[in-house]
């Protein structure tokens, strides 16, 4: 008798307008591959979900090895024993996929990273999976199937029992696959449970010891896949009770609106025609991945494509939503919130739209209609909402896509595009949608309507085109389809290559998943290259134009310059790194300054207690800081320009000329030297080794990079986000206090007028150095770069004895110069 | 110019007290310079503020002129760099005109402390360095050349308690809060007016010299105070913003104090008003370029040259007036008309 | 009754800093009755005025989506040209006026340009043109302009309609037209709705870049006309006018209910900001208090209208952005950049 590994029991969970389980119970074994099948909207996902306690279920008992399961968070279920690999990968682009896989579980020694073992632990698993390139690459340089593997790796690595994977083989290329499938038997061979989620009956029948199928919540059958074959799978699959009533179909149609032939919209249409009548209902089917919201794109604009379309028998180009818009082609997107409304606009604007045209005089918009023609759309669609001037995001989800099906209305199109219209809406509603639809087809509308709900493709379609991996397979007349022929023509055996012809593999295999916008870009590492280029050649400049330049003491100026604003860069940099910025610096090294230099007052002894005061400042301000992005939420920019000015007053309330005085001993700080080399040299250097090996070597430094990376990610593998970023401030703030401390040493006393400059400059300092905004990138390495850039290009200023405007001129196009740099990232 | 011949004279005759009594006596309050003697041509560099404002810039064209035209023959080169009243960039700055080889160092100094430790380093590498205008809180240097704030607010108040014989309420305009320039000015101002009780101070500001924020400050007062008997403004440039305020809000313009600005002269003519202005004191760049030239020749200089404050009142108005120049003419200058037309010329 | 509430929230919330303004008019009234005298509030009008015209530019920015840290280098280059190529006299003056006003959407169109179509981010590229627009400025006046003004601009700042002073009468116009073109044309709405949701307002066949790019002209045009409005008030021209004011003008937005990332706010909203600072800023003087509490006043209003706004209800009408949750720049690939940690 094996252990069972998960045991499911009359599970359910429901949301607003649809009930995704209705009372599921069945059980994995442990060491089998147990697919689940069944068709979009089955409720597989929310199943997986609450497995991996992302989800918590409604009513019903979930148990792993026997044991309840009584808190759903991810973390418990990780401590369980489980691992999610979802289609969209939780992945930081610019981390090395060694990191990515021990993300938040880094080997490590007192917070010391043990890179070394982290990168021989992941080769072990990475070349075990398979995975040829190295485990140093960032993972954004991956191809989408090593990304995957580094998923499964990461899995592995947290010593997984329970695999969950949510439709993995749909990007890969027909090679990878088979290594996929070796992987998972491997996996089953060691006495892993998986649950393997995916619609391709051929893989499921490769893979699987047992299958489930789940139909609208429930769960069907569960049986051996020795026992069973396609068809009665698909069966059980569909063939529903319709309950559903739909709206007779179209008597006649008219003539053909829309033509499309061979349109190929890489990279995942390959190649599809069909046409398109008035009055007529075409239903789109295919499975995830099968292109059909692509096709809509590329009909609609948002995604070039070459082949033809032609409108009313003439062909036509169409490049963006607005031309579409114009030629009277409407598109209903799959995913209202994200692409359909602008939720924080009221219904009646957002309503009118992409219409505005229609009720404009010059550029005024005729209030009066526009009033007018929202009632009538708003009566016609029964949208419910107290008045047209709520805000739309208020509203219940059907109501919300009456908006969007609303505002594409007042367009008043000839062909309307819909996407899942009826995605995530009740059965009242669904119903009353059917109908205007209907109705719109009958007023000699022609409607292209894609749809993952087979019950809806049949209810609704005079006639069904159906999609496979980019193309368009097969045709069938509305009155004579069936749930099993349109099941099986979409679910046809995989034999070519899902990929638009001459494209390569990896290409084509991305961007597959259709969330809007979520990639993993590509890198380039020459950033610091290209910096210290820069550097280099204006140093080259230096010695070529001025006698001095290379002079000891000119580059001991040089350094000096450096130290302070190298230090200060460090901490703005490891700011920016997370995601945020401090403009609050300048003010920080002020008050710093006044702390220390009054606590010093002209002695030695006391130097100290001035440092630690100085710090004691910088971490303060760097707390407010803190506090104010993360407990009350301000965005960094104004939060920390609200300190900035805070800090200011408070300095001038203080004083308005110098105070303090330091001792000889603290002077020689910044003036010392050893040997030939001056103290500003250390400082630098000390600064950015410090730095560097924070940064890189340390877990600090990489759930830093991880945060600025992608929050959602760092947060699922178990980055405490909230003090990372909290505790940027206070690092920040500490850098400042450093660099008043040097400061200090280097001016004798403490003036308002030191402090502010280093605010604009660092930044400046920082972006030249290939951290943008949003962080998640770049090296510090290229922050000495960018820092080294300013000094010697201040110096360079003043020896080519230039007027003082040009030091503004030339800091503008250095920023210019930064803005090229990260643009080549980009 | 009776006033460079005064100070040229003074140093004449204390340089050849000093060679008739023999060349290694030099007297107490001289700074001996021997050691800084070199064969002409020289490097001259200038770690200035730069040319911020209409002071700044005149005070930039003294220097440029002393050394392009005055003493072209003597000077090989005159590097500027502007901090931009940065002290930290000034420190670099000056660490960059040693670091380039300049003979004499000229340094007007963004705020005293903090230039302290650069200035003695320079001196220490051997470059003498002659301080214009604001000091350095050190005593190692060649030279300063300033004129005294101190006196100078003094004699506002002094005018202004004789003008308003029976007493009143008055605004004070001050510089840039926190410099020694300001203080000093204001602590003559408090000196001078201790010998006239029954004036008050109903309102004191630090205006940056800036026309714009004296009119916000007087707006401020006016609101504040319905009578007010006079302003007393370190500089006619806000003296100006405090006149717009006072025309804005129609109140009369009582007497006030100011500087040579040709646009102060100008509004004052305009509006008959009653003033006293003191020279502002560009023209002791030039000073400092005739004591660069002893400086380099060996001679000994003062340690402490105190250029001299010239003051007028409205009925001499006309002799200074310009109204074929900008605003940003000083009538007290000591360029040659061509320079003062190419510049100010309108 | 929850949409009820939810219309009755969307009033409350732009209204906010109205409540803040009048809760501040009580204050002062019990603490210091000069405030209340007609001539000072008529000075804190005209001291609102000039950043009160670039507040509104910002805001249509913010709008939109963006940020303009260029706006306070066009104000100086408007007033700095003005007296300039007048020479102080009046007859260029219906030239040089057009002509400054021109230059302002002449920079802003490099802006918007940046922006649109190199996809720079705002932050960086707006910084880049005020830097160079200031080091240009001051290379070609040689750091001294004329300072004269011709005395048609003179009076123009001198005078006024009965008490109210045309700079004030300008702010109106420019509040009320803005908030004209915001609210009933189609630009204006385009704005809201790029701003709020680029990609849907691309997807309903708004053009993105052109909004943009539209958005910051108007900017410039205004941070102008702010310049035009500000050597009026002081009579003057010199290269110290406005500094800070980009910061201030984005503070003022923000106070007044503006969002940085875009699709939030409203120019009366904002004008009830800039009311506030000012009044706040002029009671420190006016009760006799240390100049530098200005400072401490700037800071802590901003914070402390941010926190508020931040607190929670507005939470339900940002689009989750990814990552959104926190201080980082949603990539304009995925939503939109401001090219500042907008939080959230």
């Amino acid at each position: 008798m094996r252990e069972t590994a998960i045991e499911v029991s009359r599970v359910s969970k429901g949301f607003p307008g649809v009930q995704a389980l209705r009372g599921v119970t069945f059980s994995v074994r442990k060491g089998e591959i147990h697919a689940v099948v069944g068709e979009n909207g089955a409720g597989k996902s929310t199943l997986m979900k609450i497995l991996a306690g992302a989800q918590a279920p409604d009513g019903g008992t979930v148990s792993l090895f026997g044991a309840d399961v009584k808190e759903f968070a991810p973390e418990a279920a990780r401590r369980a024993g489980v691992a999610i690999i979802y289609q969209e990968f939780n992945l930081i682009p610019h981390l090395s996929a060694a990191s990515n896989v021990f993300l938040g579980r880094e080997p490590h020694r007192l917070g010391w990273l043990r890179r070394r073992e982290e990168l021989r632990r992941a080769k072990a698993v990475l070349e075990e999976l398979g995975m040829a390139a190295s485990p140093r690459r960032p993972v954004g340089r991956l191809s989408v199937a090593d990304q995957q593997l580094v998923e499964i790796a990461k899995a592995l690595s947290e010593d997984a029992s329970i695999l969950i994977m949510d439709e993995p083989a749909s990007a890969l290329s027909i090679d990878e696959r088979e290594r996929l499938f070796a992987i998972v038997e491997r996996l089953r061979a060691k006495g892993m449970s998986i649950l393997y989620v995916s619609h391709h009956l051929d893989e499921v029948f490769r893979l699987a010891d047992r299958i489930t199928v789940l139909k609208d919540g429930e769960l069907v059958v569960t049986k051996d896949a020795a026992a069973t074959d396609r068809n009665e799978i698909i069966t059980c699959m569909v063939g529903r009770k319709l309950d559903q009533v739909f709206p007779r179909r179209a008597e006649r149609v008219g003539p053909t609106i829309l033509a499309a032939r061979h349109l190929e919209a890489a990279p995942r249409v390959a190649d599809a025609s069909f046409e398109l009548h008035r009055g007529e209902i075409l239903g789109l089917y295919g499975l995830v991945g099968a292109g059909r919201t692509e096709l809509c794109q590329a009909l609609f604009g948002t995604r070039r494509s070459r082949g033809t379309v032609e409108l009313d028998g003439h062909s036509v180009r169409i490049r963006s939503p607005h031309a579409a818009i114009r030629r009277r082609i409407a598109f209903l997107t799959e995913d209202r919130k994200r692409e359909g409304l602008v939720l924080g606009l009221s219904v009646r604007e957002n309503l009118t739209l992409p219409s505005l045209r229609r009720r404009q005089r010059g550029s005024l918009i005729r209030t009066r209609d526009e009033r007018t023609a929202v009632d009538r759309i708003i009566g016609l669609l029964g949208i419910r909402t107290p008045d047209a001037e709520s805000l739309v995001v208020q509203l219940s989800g059907g109501n919300q896509q009456k908006v969007v099906i609303g505002k594409w209305l007042l367009t008043e199109p000839d062909i309307l595009i819909c996407d899942e219209p009826t995605r995530g809406i009740d059965v009242g509603s669904k119903a009353e949608i059917y109908a205007h639809l209907r109705r719109l087809a009958d007023e000699g509308m022609a409607i292209l309507m894609v749809s993952s709900e087979l019950p809806e493709i049949l209810g609704m379609s005079d006639r069904i085109v159906v999609m496979r991996e980019g193309r368009t397979v097969g045709e069938l007349e509305g009155s004579e389809a069936t749930e099993e022929k349109v099941m099986a023509v979409a679910l046809a055996e995989r034999t070519e290559e899902a990929c638009a012809p001459g494209e390569a593999a990896a290409e084509c295999a991305e961007g597959v998943f259709r969330r809007a916008g979520r990639r993993l870009v590509a890198l380039s590492t020459t950033t610091e290259f290209i910096v210290f280029a820069a550097l280099a050649t204006l140093f080259v400049a230096g010695v070529l134009t001025s006698p001095t330049f290379l002079g000891a003491y000119n580059l001991t100026s040089i350094l000096r310059y450096a130290a302070a604003l190298g230090i200060v860069a460090v901490g703005q940099a490891v700011a920016m790194q997370a995601g945020g910025v401090d403009l609050s610096v300048g003010s920080t090294i002020t008050l710093a300054m006044m702390a220390a230099a009054t606590i010093m007052n002209g002695s030695d002894a006391m130097i100290l207690p001035a440092a630690l005061a100085a710090v004691g400042v910088g971490l303060v301000i760097g707390a407010v800081n803190g506090l104010a992005v993360v407990g009350l939420r301000i965005a960094p920019f104004i939060a920390t320009l609200g300190v900035m000015s805070l800090a200011r007053g408070a300095v001038f309330l203080i004083t308005h000329g110098p105070v303090g005085s330091i001792g000889r001993g603290f002077r020689a700080f910044s003036r010392g030297a050893v040997g030939p080399f001056p103290s500003a040299f250390f400082i630098v250097v000390g600064a950015f080794a410090i730095a560097i090996l924070v940064m890189n070597a340390t877990r600090y430094g990489r759930h830093v990079f991880a945060v600025g990376g992608s929050q959602e990610v760092a947060r699922l593998a178990g980055v405490r986000v909230r003090s990372v970023v909290f505790s940027t401030f206070l690092v920040s703030g500490a850098c400042a206090a450093v660099a008043a401390l040097y400061l200090t040493s280097r001016t004798g006393s403490a003036s308002p007028s030191v402090g502010p400059e280093f605010a604009l400059d660092s930044i400046i300092a920082v972006l030249i150095g290939g951290i943008p905004f949003g962080g998640g990138r770049g090296n510090i390495l290229g922050v000495l770069a960018g820092v080294l850039l300013l000094a010697v290009l201040g110096n360079l200023l003043s020896a080519w004895n230039l007027s003082s405007w040009y030091y503004q001129i030339a800091r503008a196009l250095v920023l210019l110069a930064a803005i090229a740099l990260v643009k080549k990232e980009a | 110019m009776g006033k460079r011949l005064l100070v040229l004279s003074f140093i004449a005759v204390v340089a050849w007290g000093c060679t008739a009594w023999g060349a290694d006596t030099v007297l107490p309050g001289m700074t001996d310079t021997s050691a800084y003697t070199t064969a002409a041509p020289w490097l001259a560099g200038r770690a200035g503020l730069g040319d911020t404002n209409a002071w700044m810039t005149m005070f930039g064209l003294h220097f440029r002129y002393a050394i392009e035209v005055k003493y072209k023959d003597f000077f090989s080169g005159f590097r500027v760099s502007s901090c931009f009243w940065n002290p930290v960039q000034q420190i670099s700055d000056i660490e960059t005109l040693v670091a380039q080889g300049v003979d004499i160092l000229f340094v007007d100094p963004a705020a005293e402390a903090p230039l302290v430790g650069a200035v003695e380093e320079a001196m220490e590498a051997g470059v003498p360095v002659i301080l214009a205008s604001t000091g350095v809180n050190t005593d190692k240097y060649v030279s300063w050349v300033s004129r005294d704030n101190t006196k100078a607010g003094f004699l506002y108040a002094d005018w202004m308690g004789k003008k308003l014989s029976n007493g009143g309420k008055i605004v004070v305009l001050m510089g840039m809060a926190g410099s020694s320039y300001a203080e000093d000015v204001y602590r003559g101002v408090q000196q001078g007016l201790a010998a006239y009780p029954n004036i008050q101070i109903v309102g004191m500001a630090y205006c940056d010299w800036s026309p714009v924020k004296a009119k916000e400050a007087m707006a401020a007062f006016l609101q504040a105070n319905p009578q007010i008997d006079g302003v007393l403004a370190d500089g006619g440039q806000m003296a100006y913003g405090a006149v717009e305020a006072l025309l804005d809000a129609g109140r009369p313009i009582p007497p006030m104090t100011a500087d040579d600005w040709n646009g102060w002269l100008r509004i004052a003519k305009q509006h008959n008003i009653v003033f006293v202005a003191e020279s502002g004191g560009c023209p002791l760049a030039m000073t400092c370029v005739d004591l660069a030239v002893q400086v380099l020749q060996g001679k000994p200089v003062p340690k402490i040259v105190e250029y001299p404050i010239v003051s007028f009142e409205q009925d001499e108005l006309d002799k200074y007036y310009r109204p074929d120049l900008s605003d940003q003419y000083f009538a007290i200058n000591e360029l040659p008309e061509d320079w003062i037309k190419q510049y100010y010329g309108k | 009754m929850r949409t009820r509430l939810g219309a009755l929230r969307r009033k409350l919330e732009g209204s906010l800093v109205f409540v803040f303004l009048g809760l501040l008019l009580i204050i002062a009234a019990c603490v210091s009755p000069p405030f209340f005298r007609p001539d000072n509030l008529l000075n804190i009008l005209r001291q609102a005025s000039a950043i009160g015209v670039l507040a509104i530019g910002q805001t249509i920015v913010i709008l939109a989506g963006g940020i303009d840290l260029s706006v306070a280098a066009i104000m100086q280059l408007a007033g700095v040209t003005i007296a300039e190529l007048t020479g102080g006299t009046n007859t260029l003056v219906p030239l040089v006026i057009p002509l400054a006003l021109a230059m302002g959407a002449g920079i802003g169109l490099v802006n918007g340009t940046l922006i649109a179509v190199r996809k720079v981010q705002p932050f960086i590229a707006t910084l880049f043109v005020g830097l160079l627009v200031t080091g240009l400025r001051l290379w070609v006046t040689n750091a001294t302009p004329s300072g004269l003004l011709p005395p048609a601009v003179r009076a123009f700042g001198r005078g006024g309609i009965g008490p109210i002073p045309n700079a004030v009468i300008l702010f109106g116009l420019v509040a009320v037209a803005a908030s004209f073109v915001l609210r009933r044309t189609t630009l204006g709405r385009r704005i809201y709705a790029v701003g709020g949701n680029p990609r849907a307002a691309e997807l309903s066949g708004v053009r993105v870049d052109r909004v943009t790019i539209l958005s910051y002209v108007l900017c410039g045009v205004l941070a102008a006309t702010a310049g035009l409005v500000l050597v009026g008030y002081l009579g003057y021209a010199d290269q110290e006018i406005g500094t800070g004011y980009d910061l201030d003008s984005i503070a003022a937005a923000v106070v007044g209910g503006a969002v940085l990332g875009g699709g939030r706010g409203k120019i009366s909203g904002t004008v009830a900001g800039i009311l506030l600072m000012t009044a706040l800023l002029n009671l420190v003087l006016i009760l006799n208090l240390k100049v530098e509490y200005q400072l401490v006043v700037r800071g802590g209003v901003l914070l402390a209208a941010v926190a508020f706004y931040s607190s929670g209800w507005i939470d339900k009408l940002r689009i989750h952005r990814t990552g959104a949750a926190s201080p980082r720049i949603p990539d304009r690939c995925e939503e939109k950049e401001v090219g500042v940690p907008t939080g959230k």
